[in-house]
């Protein structure tokens, strides 16, 4: 089943259009003519690489990709006064934050339905691979809490307006993001495992941080009682 | 059985609690407040870190 040519432009022009609209528009019309040009070009180059894709893939790839990057960037560097943190709008910096990794996804290729991946004439032919296990009930949720735990502590870092700390912000968001997706994997897979009761070794492997994280929290709660 | 889902749910309790804790810290560094900020994220931490300690490869069970 083939997506229609229509279908396959907007999906990497929708996005590619809306994060050109939050974070390249607003700072270009700000700015002189030269961060407009750039900012014009971006649009274009975007328009033209999404046609052409649906045509010619390489070439479509490379103009709206790696031209549409390059004029957005070249407009960022003219508009660079514009685009400082003081400056910034939060939601148009948040939203524009999610239309670049929107864009990212509207580029990116997925196996059409109903295909197999061994009839590809490009396949390399070998023993099919049989899966080696099966996920756990509910693996998909655990994992979408970690997303979403994810999601909201990176959106969070926005909220920083003072410029060091905003820095500090978005890379320990950032941290903290990967390592909620990697444990939530981590417990989505290892769930269920089918044993009666943990060992006193990873019992014991888990208590110590477990512990100071408790006694934090009563330290927290008792200097908040008697502040 | 019963243990190992008790296990399982403290296991997403606690991933859930980081995820908060998290949350708070980042917002403690937005509303200027730095020594909650620091509290908060090591609470986030150490609670992350105690959620797939918990779930670690127990002895006989592979």
């Amino acid at each position: 089943m083939r997506a229609s040519a229509g279908f396959r432009i907007l999906v990497p022009l929708l996005p590619g259009l809306y994060a050109w609209l939050s974070t390249v528009m607003f700072p270009a019309l700000r700015s002189g003519w030269p961060a407009r040009v750039t900012a014009l070009a971006a649009l274009l180059l975007l328009v033209a690489g999404t046609v052409m894709g649906t045509r010619v893939e390489r070439v479509g790839r490379i103009l709206g990709v790696w031209g549409f990057l390059t004029a957005c960037i070249a407009t960022w560097l003219l508009a660079a006064d514009q685009l400082a943190v003081e400056r910034l709008d939060i939601v148009r910096a948040a939203s524009g934050a999610i239309g670049w990794a929107l864009f990212a996804f509207g580029w990116g290729n997925v196996r059409a339905p109903g295909a197999v991946p061994e009839e590809d004439p490009r396949a390399i032919a070998g023993a099919p691979l049989e899966r080696r296990g099966e996920m756990p009930p509910g693996a998909a949720g655990v994992a979408a809490v970690g997303v979403l735990g994810a999601l909201a502590v990176v959106l969070s870092a926005w909220r920083v307006r003072r410029e060091d700390h905003a820095l500090f912000a978005h890379a320990v968001a950032f941290v903290a993001a990967v390592a909620l997706v990697s444990a939530a994997a981590h417990i989505a897979v290892e769930r269920g495992k089918g044993v009666a009761a943990p060992s006193g070794r990873s019992l014991a492997a888990a208590s110590l941080p477990l512990t100071l994280a408790i006694m934090l929290l009563v330290i927290g709660m008792m200097w908040l009682v008697l502040r | 059985m019963a243990g190992a889902r008790i296990v399982d749910f403290v296991s997403i309790l606690l991933l859930v609690g980081s995820a908060l804790a998290f949350f708070a810290g980042v917002g403690a560094l937005a509303e200027r407040n730095d020594l909650a900020a620091l509290y908060w994220l090591v609470v986030g931490g150490l609670t992350l870190r105690a959620a797939t300690e918990v779930l670690r490869p127990r002895a006989g069970s592979r």
